[in-house]
C-alpha cells in the first residue's frame, strides 16, 4: 500500500522541486549540526589550539583529557543517576497528565470547554511567583524530595493546548460508533484516540524529556541534599563559570579558570543520553498516515 | 445501569453528531444536570490536571499583592503593609521604562514575523522529502541547537561576530568592509532573531512534523490524480491540514510578547547596542542587583500579564474570525 | 510498533530500577559521624547538629563529613551539616531561602544581604554575645579591627565577618608579557603614558598582536583601571576614594575624563582589543594564553594561568606574564585598591529563630581562635598537619603527595578533601598562606610566582578596599533608584567616549546629567552613612 503511494507522487513529482528541497535542507541540517560539533571537536582537542583559535571543522592534538576528568568526578555520576530518575518519572507523569487534561477540552461537546480552558490558559501568564510556590511546596512538605522536581511542571500549559489540538482533528465519528459499542469516554479515551495520537505522545515524551533534562532551577531551588542534585545543577556552575557570574574580589589568583576543552567535554557528557531519546521517538514522526489504517 | 445507561448513551450520541458536523439546527438545550452527567467520565479525567493547577498555579497567584506591599520576610506576605501604587508608580512614571516596554514590543515582534514561518517550512520541506535516511538525519540534525545553553550559543555568536571573527573574516575575503555587528544598535534585532531561529526552529518544527502525520493519505492521492503538482498540494491539502496548529501556536507566541528572557539579551548587549537591545527582563534584572526587591519585580511581572491576557484575547479573536480556530 | 513501544518502556523501566536504589542510597549515606567520646575541650553536653548554608564552586567543591568536620566534631561535640549550593546560583537561592524564613543555623551572605534582611529580623543580633566572656576570640579582633563598625545596621551586629589570616592581597594590576620587554629591551612602563607607548611599540614589533585584551565589556574594564588612572568606578560608579576619604560617584567628576581619555587613547593607537565592549572571560582567556594579546589590567593572579598555557606552545617556552609595579596617572598619583586584606567580605549570619543559638555562637567563636582556625584551615593534627618548632602548623609532604597532579589545581585539590579554608564554614581563614605552601611543598612554585608576590606585595599603590557602611531600608531603596537612572544613562556613553565618537569635552553636559539624576546625593548618602558608622 504504502509502495504504490510512493510511486504515484514520484511519477508527477517534479525534480526542480526536489532538488530546490535536498539543497535547502541541506544547508540547514549543516548550520544546526556544526556548533554541535564544534562543541565535539574541541572537546577532545588540545587547549593550545583552541587558545589559537586553530579549531574549526577538524580537532587539532586529539587527546581525551577532559573526558577522564568528567569521568574521574563522582558527584557527576550520581548526579546522572538523578537526572535520569527525574526525567523518567517526571516525563510519564507529565504526559499522562496532560493527555487526560488535553482530551476533555478537545471534544466540542465537553459541557464547561471554554471556562476550563481560560482556567489553564490564564496561568500561562499570571504567576504568584517564585516565592509563594516555593511556600506551598514547603508546606506540602516537598522540599527536598523529588516530587518538589516533578510535581510543580506536571503540565505545561502551552504542550497540553498543542495536544488539544492534535486531539481536535481525531474525528468525532470515531467515538460515535464507539459509543453505540456501549464505550464511556474513558475507554474511548484510552483504547482509540491515545492509539491514534502516536505523533503528538511521541512529541510530548520528547518536549517534556528534554525540559527535565535540561532544568536546573528547581532542583537547585527545591533540593537541599547536594546528593539528590541532578546534572544540571553541576553542569551549570561549570558552563557559566567566570562567564555570568560576578566577581567580588573573593577571587585571589586562579579561581574559576575552568578550560574551555573540559567545558565542552562537559556539555557532550551531560546531553549524550537525551540526544538519543529522539532517533529513538522519530519513527513516529516519519511514519504517519494512521487514520487511514484505522478506516480501512 | 447496564441497559439504560447505553441508551442514555446512544441518544447523547445522536445529539453530539449533530453538533458536531457542524448544523445549525438549534435543538432544545438538555438540562445542566443532563450535560454533567453526560460529560461525567470526561470531567473524571479532567479532575487530577484541575487539582494540579488549583494547587500548582492558583493557590500561590496570592503572591500577586506583595505588588501593591512593601515586603516584610517576617510578617509575610499577608502581614505586611500595604504600599498602594508605589511600586507601579515607580516604573510606570518612568520615560525609560516606556522605552523597554518598545523595546521589548519590537524585537518580540521582529522575532515572530521572521521566527514563527521557520520550523513550519523546515517541516513541510522534510514532508516533501522521499529519501528516509536523508529525511532522518536532517531531522535530527536540526534540533541539536536547542540542546546548547544559551551562554554557550552566546559566547560562540560574540566570537563569530567579532572583529577576528568567522564573519568579519569573510567579508574581508570578499573584499567587504569589516563591522563590529555587535556595537550597532540597528543589527542587535537581526543577530537576535537568526540566533533565536537557529536555535529553536528545528525543535518547533517538530510539533508541525507531528500534525502533518494525521493527514489522510488518500486525500494527497486523490489530490495527486486530480493533477494538482507539489506546490499545489502543500497549499491545498498540507497546509489548511496543519492550520489550526498554526493558529493556535501563533496565538500564545502572540499572548507571550512582552515575556522575553533576560539571559541572551544580558549576554550579547553592551552600552553601545543598549537603544534598541534593552528589554523589560534586563531593565528588571539590573535593578535587581543594585537591589532585590520582590515587590517591584511582582508589580512589573503583573503588568506584563496584563499586556500579555490583553494580546492574546486579541490574537484569539482575529483568529477565530480567520481561521475558526479558538483557543476556547 | 507496539512491540518497539513496549521495549522502550521496559527500557525505562529497568533504568528506574537501576536508578532507584543509587538515589536511596545517596540518602541512606547522610549524618555518618560514627562513634564518639566525650572530651573535655567540648562545647556542648551532648552532641548537637549546627547546619551552614554554604555556596561551593566548580573548582573546590565542598562535600560532608570531610576529615575538618570529624575532627571539629570530635572536639567540640559539634556537627556541621553543609547545605551546599552550587556558586552560580547562590544568590536566588539564599534569597528565596531567607525571603521564607526557612534557613539553616547559620548562613554565609553578602554585605549587600545585611542591610536588605536585618530590619526584619530574621537574623540575630550579636552584639549582646560581643564581650570578652562570651566570645572571648571575636572579642579580640573586635577590638582589634575598626573597621567592623562599618558592619552595623542601625547600631547593630547582625554578622560575624571571616577574618583573613596571613593574607597577601593582590587586585586589579597591569600585566604584561616581560619577556618581550627583556628580550627588546624595552625598559618597564612608569606613567600610563609611557604604558601606551610601551603596547604601542610591542604593536609595531607583532602586528598581528592585538596589545590590550579584557572580559565581561566595558564596565568591566571601567572597573580595573578607573581607580589607577585617577577616578574610580566601584561596582557600578560610585566608589571610596582613599586619598580624598569619601565616596565619590566617579564617573560624574572631571578626573573621570582622564580615564575615558587614556581609553581612547588606548582604542585609536589600535592598542585596545577593538572588540573590547563584548569580549568574554573565555575570549580574553584564550589570546592571552596563546599569545595573541600582550597585555590586560584585570585581577593580575591570572597571568600565572596565561603563563601556564603559553608555556606548553613550542617557541613559547620563555614566554611568561608578569605584573608592574603600579604607573603613574596624568595627576601624578600611584594608586590601586587591592582586594580585601584582613576582612573579607564574607560574612555568616545566624539565624534568630534557631534553636542551637548557644552552640552556634560558641562553634563560631572557638572557630576563631587560633586552635580552631588551624583545625579549619590545616585539617587533623598528625594527619594531614604537624605543628613545627614555632609553633605553626605545617602541611604534611606524605599527605600532600597524593594532589601532586590534581585537577585543577593540588591546593584545591587539598582544600576539597579535607573541607578547609576561606570557601568552607572557616571565620578565621586563610587563603594564600595554605595555598603557598601548599604549592611550594609539592615544587610548583616558581621565580615567577616569587617575583610575582615580591611586586605586589612590595607595592605601596595598593590600599585595602574599604567597607562600604550599611544604609538604612529609605536610604538604600533611594539610592537604588538614583544607580538605577544613572548607569542606564551612563552605559549608553562610555563606549562613544572611548570609541572618540564623541569628543572627551562633551563629557562636562554627561556630568551635568549626573547631577541632574541625584549624582551628588547618592554620594552625601554613603558618606552621611559611613560617618554615622564611624560614630558609634
Amino acid at each position: 500500500m504504502e509502495k504504490k503511494h510512493i510511486k504515484l507522487i514520484s511519477r508527477t513529482g517534479n525534480a526542480a522541486f526536489d532538488i530546490a528541497t535536498y539543497i535547502i535542507l541541506a544547508i540547514i541540517g549543516f548550520i544546526t549540526l556544526y556548533p554541535m560539533w564544534y562543541i565535539l571537536i574541541v572537546s577532545v582537542s588540545n587547549a593550545q589550539y583552541i587558545n589559537a583559535g586553530e579549531i574549526s571543522f577538524w580537532p587539532k592534538g586529539i587527546n581525551f583529557e577532559a573526558y577522564k576528568i568528567v569521568f574521574d568526578n563522582e558527584k557527576i555520576w550520581r548526579a546522572y543517576a538523578n537526572t535520569i530518575l527525574y526525567t523518567v518519572s517526571g516525563t510519564a507523569l507529565q504526559v499522562i497528565l496532560t493527555a487526560m487534561c488535553a482530551y476533555p477540552l478537545s471534544r466540542q461537546d465537553f459541557y464547561g470547554k471554554k471556562v476550563l480552558t481560560i482556567f489553564t490558559t490564564l496561568t500561562m501568564f499570571v504567576s504568584g511567583g517564585m516565592i509563594p510556590l516555593y511556600l506551598v511546596i514547603m508546606n506540602l512538605h516537598l522540599i527536598n524530595t523529588m516530587w518538589a522536581i516533578i510535581l510543580p511542571p506536571a503540565i505545561s500549559t502551552y504542550n497540553m493546548i498543542v495536544m488539544r489540538t492534535s486531539f481536535q482533528a481525531i474525528p468525532h465519528s470515531l467515538a460515535e460508533s464507539a459509543y453505540l459499542d456501549g464505550a464511556n469516554d474513558i475507554q474511548i479515551f484510552a483504547k482509540i484516540v491515545l492509539p491514534l495520537s502516536k505523533a503528538i505522545i511521541a512529541t510530548m515524551v520528547l518536549f517534556y524529556a528534554v525540559a527535565h533534562w535540561n532544568s536546573f532551577f528547581p532542583a537547585m531551588l527545591y533540593l537541599n541534599d547536594q546528593d539528590k542534585y541532578p546534572v544540571q545543577v553541576l553542569m551549570r556552575d561549570i558552563i557559566i563559570a567566570g562567564e555570568m557570574t560576578s566577581d567580588t574580589g573573593d577571587v585571589t589568583g586562579s579561581l574559576n579558570i575552568v578550560a574551555t576543552n573540559y567545558k565542552y567535554a562537559v556539555i557532550i557528557i551531560s546531553l549524550l543520553p537525551i540526544l538519543f531519546v529522539y532517533p529513538f521517538l522519530q519513527k513516529h514522526f516519519t511514519k504517519g498516515v494512521l487514520l487511514g489504517a484505522v478506516k480501512g | 445501569m447496564g441497559k439504560s445507561h447505553s441508551k442514555l448513551k446512544a441518544a447523547n450520541v445522536s445529539l453530539t453528531n449533530t453538533a458536531d458536523s457542524g448544523s445549525e439546527i438549534q435543538i432544545r438545550k438538555p438540562s445542566r444536570i443532563k450535560l454533567l452527567n453526560k460529560n461525567k467520565y470526561l470531567y473524571a479525567l479532567i479532575a487530577l490536571p484541575v487539582v494540579y493547577y488549583l494547587v500548582f498555579h492558583y493557590a500561590p497567584m496570592y503572591g500577586i499583592i506583595v505588588s501593591f506591599k512593601d515586603y516584610n520576610i517576617v510578617k509575610g506576605i499577608m502581614g505586611s503593609p500595604w504600599a498602594g501604587f508605589k511600586w507601579y508608580e515607580k516604573f510606570l512614571t518612568d520615560p525609560y521604562f516606556w522605552k523597554v516596554v518598545r523595546n521589548t514590543f519590537l524585537l518580540s515582534l521582529e522575532n515572530i514575523i521572521w521566527g514563527f514561518p521557520f520550523p513550519i517550512i523546515i517541516a513541510l520541506l522534510l514532508n516533501e522529502v522521499r529519501n528516509r535516511k536523508f529525511k532522518k538525519a536532517i531531522q535530527s540534525v536540526t534540533y541539536l541547537p536547542h540542546f546548547i545553553s544559551t551562554v554557550v550559543v552566546c559566547g560562540m555568536l560574540v566570537s563569530i561576530l567579532s572583529s577576528d571573527g568567522l564573519v568579519n573574516n569573510l567579508i574581508r575575503a570578499l573584499g567587504g568592509e569589516t563591522k563590529q555587528f555587535l556595537m550597532y544598535p540597528e543589527y542587535f534585532r537581526t543577530i537576535y532573531v537568526v540566533s533565536e531561529i537557529w536555535q529553536k526552529a528545528g525543535w518547533t518544527s517538530i510539533i508541525y512534523l507531528a500534525a502533518l502525520t494525521g493527514i489522510d493519505a488518500s486525500i494527497l492521492d486523490a489530490a495527486t490524480i486530480d493533477g494538482a503538482n507539489r506546490m499545489q498540494r502543500i497549499r491545498h491539502v498540507t497546509l489548511p491540514a496543519i492550520t489550526p496548529t498554526i493558529s493556535t501556536l501563533l496565538i500564545m507566541d502572540l499572548g507571550k510578547m512582552m515575556n522575553l528572557g533576560y539571559e541572551k539579551v544580558l549576554l550579547l548587549y553592551n552600552g553601545s547596542t543598549m537603544e534598541t537591545a534593552d528589554i523589560i527582563a534586563t531593565y528588571v534584572y539590573r535593578r535587581g542587583i543594585l537591589q532585590n526587591s520582590f515587590s517591584y519585580a511582582t508589580a512589573v511581572g503583573l503588568f506584563q500579564t496584563v499586556i500579555g491576557v490583553v494580546l492574546l484575547v486579541m490574537a484569539n479573536k482575529v483568529s477565530k474570525k480567520l481561521s475558526e480556530t479558538s483557543l476556547w | 510498533m507496539y512491540k518497539t513501544t513496549k521495549k522502550a518502556l521496559m527500557v525505562l523501566i529497568a533504568l528506574l530500577a537501576l536508578v532507584v536504589p543509587v538515589f536511596a542510597g545517596g540518602a541512606s549515606e547522610s549524618g555518618d559521624y560514627g562513634e564518639y567520646t566525650k572530651l573535655d575541650s567540648w562545647l556542648v553536653d551532648e552532641p548537637t547538629t549546627v547546619t551552614v548554608l554554604l555556596s561551593d564552586s566548580a573548582s573546590q567543591p565542598i562535600k560532608n563529613y570531610a576529615p575538618a568536620q570529624q575532627e571539629i566534631f570530635r572536639l567540640t561535640g559539634i556537627k556541621l551539616e553543609y547545605q551546599v549550593v552550587p556558586f552560580a546560583s547562590y544568590d536566588e537561592k539564599k534569597n528565596v531561602l531567607l525571603a521564607t524564613n526557612n534557613w539553616p543555623d547559620v548562613a554565609y551572605v553578602r554585605p549587600a544581604d545585611l542591610p536588605m534582611y536585618a530590619p526584619t529580623g530574621i537574623f540575630e543580633p550579636l552584639l549582646q554575645y560581643v564581650n570578652e566572656e562570651t566570645m572571648p576570640n571575636f572579642y579580640r579582633f573586635w577590638q582589634q579591627y575598626d573597621d567592623m563598625k562599618n558592619f552595623l545596621v542601625d547600631g547593630e551586629l547582625y554578622a560575624f565577618p571571616v577574618v583573613a589570616r596571613d593574607e597577601s592581597a593582590n587586585g586589579f594590576g597591569p600585566v604584561i608579557r616581560m619577556d618581550l620587554l627583556k628580550k627588546h629591551n624595552i625598559p618597564v612602563p612608569e606613567t600610563f603614558e609611557e604604558l601606551l607607548d610601551v603596547l604601542d611599540q610591542l604593536h609595531q614589533i607583532y602586528p598581528d598582536t592585538i596589545p590590550f585584551t579584557g572580559r565581561k565589556g566595558t564596565t568591566q574594564l571601567l572597573k580595573t583601571c578607573s581607580y589607577m588612572l585617577g577616578s574610580g568606578y566601584g561596582q557600578n560608579g560610585l566608589y571610596y576614594d582613599h586619598d580624598l576619604e569619601q565616596y565619590v560617584f566617579g564617573p560624574a567628576t572631571e578626573e573621570f575624563k582622564a580615564v575615558l581619555s587614556w581609553l581612547n587613547e588606548a582604542y585609536e593607537r589600535g592598542i585596545l582589543d577593538p572588540d573590547f565592549a563584548t569580549s568574554t572571560a573565555e575570549q580574553m582567556e584564550s589570546k592571552l594564553s596563546s599569545g595573541r594579546a600582550l597585555f590586560f589590567l584585570d585581577n593580575s593572579g591570572f597571568g600565572v594561568n596565561y603563563t601556564k598555557a603559553l608555556n606548553k606552545i613550542p617557541g613559547y617556552e620563555d614566554a611568561y606574564f608578569q605584573i608592574i609595579p603600579i604607573p603613574e596617572n596624568e595627576f601624578g598619583q600611584r594608586r590601586a585598591e587591592s582586594y580585601a586584606k584582613d576582612l573579607t567580605d564574607r560574612f555568616y549570619v545566624v539565624n534568630s529563630s534557631s534553636k542551637n543559638k548557644d552552640a552556634v555562637i560558641k562553634l563560631i567563636d572557638w572557630l576563631y581562635s587560633d586552635y580552631g582556625s588551624d583545625i579549619s584551615n590545616y585539617g587533623i593534627e598528625g594527619y594531614s598537619f604537624e605543628y613545627n618548632e614555632n609553633g605553626e602548623p605545617e602541611f604534611l609532604l606524605s599527605y600532600l603527595e597524593q594532589f601532586r597532579d590534581a585537577s585543577p589545581s593540588s591546593y584545591y585539590a587539598v582544600y576539597e578533601d579535607l573541607g578547609i579554608t576561606k570557601l568552607n564554614f572557616c571565620l578565621y581563614a586563610c587563603n594564600t598562606r595554605t595555598w603557598f605552601e601548599i604549592e611550594k611543598a609539592l615544587g610548583n612554585w616558581d621565580w615567577i610566582s616569587d617575583e610575582y608576590w615580591n611586586i605586589v606585595n612590595n607595592d605601596d599603590a595598593y590600599v585595602p578596599p574599604k567597607i562600604a557602611p550599611s544604609l538604612t531600608t529609605e536610604e538604600s531603596e533611594r539610592a537604588t533608584d538614583i544607580l538605577m537612572e544613572l548607569t542606564t544613562v551612563l552605559e549608553q556613553e562610555y563606549n562613544k567616549y572611548i570609541m572618540g565618537l564623541e569628543p572627551i569635552d562633551n563629557w562636562d553636559s554627561v556630568i551635568a546629567h549626573c547631577e541632574e539624576l541625584g549624582a551628588r546625593e547618592l554620594e552625601d548618602i554613603y558618606n552621611t552613612a559611613l560617618a554615622r558608622s564611624m560614630s558609634v
